[in-house]
């Protein structure tokens, strides 16, 4: 009995199947057109008038709708973010055309995105910043949102070291302590960023221990390879200055030098922070060994040890 | 008579000026149609440098070589054209030739702005994130060999840690030397790394000091010096100490002035990002601390003196040319100079008669210990070479109809085999895990050990200040003023001077705003269009985070300097000297700001 049901709703979805196809002039997830493509990467050049070209080829192609607007969209780009000739009045006009089009939920959100720098760009703070507020409440999970979250921090804060810089920091604590979200070093979202904003925050504003807290988080959730191999070094560094200079931490400051000559042996400050991870003793001998230091003659590491045993006698 | 003569001239003139043209023209015929042919047949690559030094051509030629091979015998007809440019010409016939569009395939990079990186060229951060193909294929072939010599079980072995790596992690220093901080990308792959040394004639050392052994110390370097002086003036002959020209002094300058003020570079580094910039160095000119009269700097400047008074007399208008030929001549002691220059003077001095050749050995610059008598309370440390990164890199432009071949070009020629075998020929240091230097080079190897940065005057990169520090820097080093003179004459120019790079700095931050703003927009867009495949979104928002870190800090950076500022006043000193310096400067700052 089962079975002939199963038959029966599977023969009937095939053939509502057959009539959307046949429906719709267009083959379901047709191949991005190559054209827009190639509008794209000359876009990312930053070669906006052959990009403009392709982008306007584009949208004569017999092609899905979205393709359509994705277009559109790249037009408006070029109208607005172009160095030279530039004309926010087409670029929005554009963006409105897609919106009435009754986009899918993120590129409508793109758009605001976008829109919310165009209106900034015309000094109406305003309009820009209920868009980026609706951004925030409504996609905080996505990079959309969060890219929202550090272009209003950065708008809204002020001088470093102002009360302003304090409160857009700590809206932005209380949007991170609501997010419901998995991150990964694989996939960081903008967390790296938000964290490293928020830590310059505070850390002009002399709160070290909680510019540390933003900082040991980008340097946790970031990897060489999602944020920067140099980038990830130097907040490193910075941690262990903080907690030396700053918070009389020595213990944790020798922990950040030894994370840093362990996992970034090639910067300029590497043989600084071994020389103070081996003073404060939190790197042994062999592990300084196995990293096999060009230039770091066993002499070199009887002098560095001898002079940590001393200082501890 | 005359009149008739002077148009027969006339006609002449323009009968020489119509066959110049023509031959011009046809010649552009040619190249353009050889070029034609060139393509049809193969798939062709161009890849231009600037690198003339010897072997360094004949060392991208084999590698030219194999590579066509390899790809014959896998039925690819594959061309690969080597276009050197001499250093002199490669940024004007670079930008010509991007902005025109027509650029070779890959490109040296160096020498052009850093902005055209974006523009001009493809990042190459994701294929450098994956492992390079021709490891695991020759890891492959070696496992399918039933017996093996001990050479192929040794390179079996590392490439059992390495085939699985990225390419970017098979380089020594995981090619952070190629990493532009600007955009966030890799560019570039490089085959080749760098140092300074200094090299010495040790029949000239046996000759003079009875040993052929380097200097073990900054005051054995000077008494050497010395020695070698004198017994070029007891015997009527022109010796030189120490070879050297502007450039060699720029490298005793660098180097001893950080070993004198590297730990003050660490002090005054108010953000604490590892190294002091211009800003940060200009707070501490305000703060007092940072002035010629700093006896750290003082300090490191009599080394430099000290030095310069080995060097020959006129050396500032000497070019490094000359004093490199002074030194494979047998004229001078010792010289200077990169890892680069090794196999040139080698070749050099074979190259002499029999009886002017001469053994080369190769030492660091002594550093000064502490022990020594007036600069031993400021000794630091030597510089590291922690980062002398990966260098004698390529990009690839974005005019290429080749990418992929391009790439496996790269790929093939930073395998152990082919690096070792490349700088085998070119005299440098290889820097792909495993690659082998030659012997002689195990000198330059890069040394970790050290600190970096010193607390010269330089606010904006070859900016005004540096400007005015240069102009009296080189009367001070050739003896033509004294110190104090050096110092008054700087101190007095330099809060106007100051001032002008804080402004340019301060509104430059800004003026990078747009163009980082848009790329991040295209980065923002594709997460939205790059569709919906978890990895890729990944690889997409990563992308978009690497774009927005520059920006960030260009947003930023203003905020940065008004705090630098407002928190070096509430510290101003109260001395005399200071006041008068930070009153100039803020006066010379409300000038050019109203600008």
């Amino acid at each position: 009995m089962l079975s002939i049901l199963f038959t029966k709703y599977a023969v009937r979805g095939l053939v509502y199947l057959g009539v959307l196809a046949t429906a719709t002039s267009q083959p379901l997830c047709a191949e991005k057109p190559e054209v827009l493509e190639k509008a794209w990467q000359e876009y990312q050049f930053l070669s906006m008038e052959v990009a403009e070209t392709y982008f306007q080829e584009a949208l004569k192609q017999d092609t899905e709708e979205s393709y359509l607007q994705e277009a559109k969209i790249g037009l408006a780009m070029v109208s607005q973010f172009r160095e030279r000739g530039g004309d926010l009045d087409v670029a929005e006009k554009l963006y409105q055309d897609v919106l009435e089009q009754d986009p899918p939920e993120e590129t409508r959100r793109l758009i605001h995105s976008f829109l919310a720098d165009l209106y900034l760009s015309r000094g109406e703070d305003e309009k820009a910043l209920d868009l980026l507020n609706t951004l925030i409440e409504t996609s905080p999970e996505s990079v959309l949102g969060q890219d929202a979250l550090i272009r209003k921090t950065i708008f809204t804060m002020g001088a470093y070291g102002s009360p302003e810089s304090l409160a857009a920091a700590a809206e932005v604590e209380t949007v991170l302590s609501e997010l419901n979200l998995e991150v990964s070093e694989e996939r960081p979202y903008l967390l790296p960023m938000i964290h490293s904003l928020v830590g310059n925050i505070y850390f002009w504003a002399a709160d070290y221990s909680k510019s540390a807290v933003h900082l040991d988080a980008f340097s946790r959730i970031g990897t060489p390879e999602t944020t920067s191999y140099g980038s990830q070094a130097s907040v490193l560094y910075r941690l262990a200055k903080i907690f030396e200079n700053k918070l009389n931490q020595p213990e944790l400051a020798g922990n950040y030098y030894r994370r840093l000559i362990t996992g970034y042996p090639n910067v300029g400050m590497s043989y600084y922070s071994l020389e103070r991870a081996i003073q404060y003793k939190t790197i042994t001998r062999s592990e300084v060994e196995d990293l096999r230091l060009n230039g770091l003659t066993s002499e070199i590491l009887d002098e560095l040890f001898s002079q940590s045993e001393g200082e501890k006698n | 008579m005359s009149k008739s003569k002077k148009e027969g001239g006339g006609k002449w003139i323009n009968m020489i000026g119509l066959a110049v043209l023509v031959v011009c023209y046809a010649g552009a015929i040619w190249n353009v149609v050889k070029a034609k042919r060139q393509e049809s047949r193969a798939d062709v690559i161009r890849v231009v440098h600037w690198q003339l030094e010897l072997g360094v051509r004949d060392g991208l030629a084999s590698l030219i070589e194999d590579f066509e091979a390899l790809k014959a015998e896998q039925g690819q007809s594959v061309e690969v054209v080597q276009i050197p440019i001499p250093e002199g010409a490669y940024n004007q016939y670079v930008t010509t030739q991007l902005i025109g569009g027509t650029a070779p395939d890959m490109i040296q990079i160096g020498k052009f702005p850093v902005e055209y990186l974006g523009r001009y060229f493809y990042p190459l951060s994701n294929k450098l994130q994956k492992p390079n193909p021709f490891l695991g294929e020759r890891l492959a072939e070696l496992n399918q060999k039933s017996e093996r010599s001990e050479v192929e079980e040794t390179q079996r072995t590392l490439l059992e840690t390495l085939a699985p790596k990225a390419w970017m992690d098979t380089f020594n220093d995981g090619l952070r030397g190629q990493f532009v901080p600007e955009f966030q990308e890799y560019f570039g792959v490089g085959f080749s790394t760098f140092t300074v040394r200094m090299y010495y004639n040790k029949n000239l050392f046996l000759k003079v000091l009875g040993h052929d052994r380097p200097p073990a110390s900054f005051e054995e370097l000077i008494s050497f010096s010395e020695a070698i002086k004198e017994y070029g003036e007891e015997h009527s002959i022109s010796l030189l100490p120490i070879a050297s020209s502007k450039y060699q002094a720029e490298v005793f300058r660098n180097r001893y002035l950080g070993e004198i003020t590297s730990d003050l570079d660490r002090l005054w580094d108010l953000d604490h990002s590892g190294e002091m910039d211009g800003v940060e160095s200009l707070m501490a000119m305000l703060r007092g601390e940072h002035t010629p009269w700093n006896p750290q700097y003082r300090a490191a400047m009599d080394v430099v003196q000290s030095l310069a008074s080995f060097f020959p007399r006129g050396f500032m208008s000497m070019g490094r040319e000359d004093s490199g030929f002074a030194f494979v001549q047998g004229k001078a002691g010792m010289i200077t100079s990169g890892s680069w220059d090794a196999l040139s003077y080698l070749k050099k001095i074979q190259d002499q008669p029999v009886e002017n050749r001469f053994e080369v050995g190769i030492f660091d610059l002594p550093s000064i210990s502490l022990t020594h008598p007036e600069y031993g309370i400021y000794a630091d440390g030597r510089l590291s070479e922690a980062s002398a990164g990966t260098g004698f890199a390529f990009g690839i432009t974005r005019f290429t109809s080749n990418f992929d071949l391009c790439v496996e070009f790269l790929q093939y020629a930073t395998t152990p085999e082919m690096n070792t075998h490349v700088n085998e020929i070119a005299g440098w240091i290889p820097v792909i895990t495993g690659a082998i230097p030659k012997e002689w080079l195990k000198n330059f190897q890069p040394n970790i050990v050290g600190y970096v940065g010193n607390i010269r005057f330089e606010v904006l990169g070859g900016g005004k200040v540096k400007l005015r520090e240069d102009q009296v820097f080189w009367p001070l080093i050739s003896g033509d003023t004294d110190y104090e003179t050096y110092a008054s004459e700087l101190w007095s120019s330099l809060p106007a001077e100051a001032a002008t790079d804080f402004k340019r700095l301060y509104e430059g931050s800004r003026e990078s705003i747009p163009n980082r703003q848009a790329r991040k927009s295209a980065y923002l867009a594709n997460v939205v269009f790059g569709g919906q495949d978890p990895q890729n979104r990944a690889v997409n928002e990563i992308q978009l985070q690497r774009s927005l870190q520059p920006l960030l800090l260009f947003k930023t950076t203003q905020k940065k300097m008004d705090r630098m500022l407002e928190l070096t006043l509430e510290d101003a000193p109260e001395d005399e000297r200071s006041v008068e310096f930070n009153q100039e400067f803020f006066k010379a700052l409300e000038r050019e700001m109203s600008q």
